[in-house]
């Protein structure tokens, strides 16, 4: 029986100078780490930047982490989140998020879906996805939009339900890893989830009454909203 | 293929729970959500007893069946996101620059560890240079006292210090005493006295001359005579000590013979 290391373990030996266990560990949770800033702010490059200063911490300050506090995986997300949510409002006061996303969302039939294995997420960067087009060009198309029209949505939502609905739904975590990614009580996780998946439906209802502007749905009052 | 919007699964509840005033159908939603969740995972994972008791509720209401059927909507939207996004990587470019910090960051940490274990490994090394020949130097002069006691005591030698000249006005204090040493130069000694009475000099085996000025009236302790009047004077003494500081034994200069001065 082969199993791969834990993160922890590839931790230690990392710190220990194991060069190849830090490889190992950078691909293992990269890919959730890059997509889970890449589904927060919609930018690839800024998704990048996120995944080498998570990445950047371990290498620097490894103690940081505390194995009694939170699995690795939860405080890498963490680091994640907090990169990205710092580099949200550095970018938001130049260009707001929503309105970019609405831009884009109003073309999204013509210059917003999956198109050659790229995927656009915001306005001006993209990113190349390494799995094969779906044959049936129509039908590709169509999916690619449906799929936009999520992307978008969720990228619309508040930042508090956004990161609890990518963490739950999109990178599948635990409440508790989420929960601890979050800094949060699990039962506060599980609310703001609720509430995020309560919005995104509002939102994905009003994308199907007026196809091609799910990001420009403005969100409806909730009590949690804001940080 | 968009449904229509009795059917697509975003309408709200007929009772409007989400957004209006608690309603009996509140306390279920949090299941329906999970029950929704789970189902979309397609996990085997068992059902517990609030979510059956949710199920049981949404079947007899329409409001909290079309929630269920929202929920199951979003939950499926997102998973065929994740599933479209679980490809994407981080570019080749951003691996390749953590590992060149990394081998950066290390690569500092073992030259640094080099480093100081090359400080520490030469301070010890010369510890340990000074220590041996510390060791050396004292293990040759404490053989080179023992050697030079030892052949004292046997009367073979006169030691170095015992070579300055001699206080003539003092040694002339000394009168009586067996002449032990003979002297090539210009002093002649008694022999030498248990420094505290009763005491074996054989068993002292090693240890270093001093010379000492003691006063004449001290002679007499050890069954030497003093010339009279001159008690009050001070003669040259080589006094024998130990490794440990303590005073073995003792031996006075002689006097020079009267007609050699005149």
């Amino acid at each position: 029986m082969n199993q791969d290391p834990s993160p922890e373990a590839l931790l230690r030996r990392a710190t220990a100078g194991d060069e190849d266990a830090f490889r190992a560990l950078y691909r293992q949770l990269s890919g959730g780490v890059f997509r889970f800033a890449l589904h927060m702010a919609g930018n690839p490059s800024l998704a990048e930047d996120v995944t080498q200063e998570v990445f950047l911490v371990l290498i620097r300050d490894p103690g940081r982490f505390d194995p009694s506090r939170a699995s690795l995986k939860a405080f890498l997300f963490g680091v994640a989140r907090n990169h990205t949510l710092r580099a949200i409002e550095k970018e938001s006061r130049f260009a707001p998020y929503v309105e970019r996303g609405t831009a884009a969302g109003a073309d999204s039939s013509e210059d917003s879906g999956y198109r050659a294995g790229t995927v656009p997420l915001s306005a001006g960067s993209s990113v190349h996805l390494s799995e094969p087009a779906i044959p049936d060009a129509g039908e590709d198309l169509l999916r690619r939009e449906e799929i936009d029209r999520v992307r978008r949505a969720v990228l619309a939502l508040p930042p508090v339900y956004r990161e609890a609905v990518v963490l739950c739904d999109l990178q599948e975590l635990s409440y508790e890893e989420a929960a601890q990614a979050l800094q949060c009580a699990p039962g506060t996780l599980r609310s703001r989830l609720h509430r995020g998946r309560e919005i995104l439906a509002d939102r994905l209802r009003a994308g199907e009454r007026n196809p091609g502007h799910a990001g420009a749905v403005r969100f409806p009052a909730s009590r949690e909203e804001g940080r | 293929m968009t449904p229509s919007r009795s059917s697509n699964g975003f309408d709200p509840p007929a009772s409007d729970a989400r957004a209006g005033e608690a309603t009996p159908c509140d306390r279920w939603q949090p299941a329906l959500v999970e029950v929704a969740r789970s189902a979309q995972e397609g996990s085997t994972q068992a059902i517990s007893g609030e979510a059956v008791e949710a199920l049981q509720h949404a079947a007899s209401c329409p409001a909290c069946r079309e929630l269920l059927v929202a929920e199951r909507a979003v939950t499926a939207e997102l998973a065929r996101l994740s599933s479209a996004d679980s490809t994407l990587q981080p570019s080749v470019g951003c691996e390749s620059t953590l590992l060149a910090a990394y081998r950066q960051e290390r690569g500092g940490e073992v030259r640094t560890r080099r480093w100081i274990f090359a400080v520490a490994g030469t301070l010890a090394a010369s510890l340990l240079i000074l220590l041996g020949a510390a060791l050396l130097v004292s293990r040759d002069s404490g053989s080179m006292a023992h050697a030079v006691v030892y052949r004292l005591l046997r009367g073979e030698v006169r030691p170095a210090s015992s070579v300055a000249a001699p206080d003539s006005g003092a040694q002339s204090a000394v009168e009586g005493g067996s002449s032990a040493a003979t002297s090539d130069d210009e002093e002649e000694f008694t022999d030498f006295y248990a420094y505290y009475p009763g005491a074996d000099l054989s068993s002292v085996d090693s240890g270093a001359l001093v010379r000492v000025r003691v006063p004449s009236s001290e002679l007499g302790a050890f069954g030497l005579q003093v010339a009279q009047g001159r008690e009050d004077e001070w003669v040259n003494a080589d006094l024998l000590v130990a490794e440990d500081g303590s005073p073995q034994a003792i031996r006075f200069v002689l006097p020079a013979p009267q007609s050699s001065k005149d």
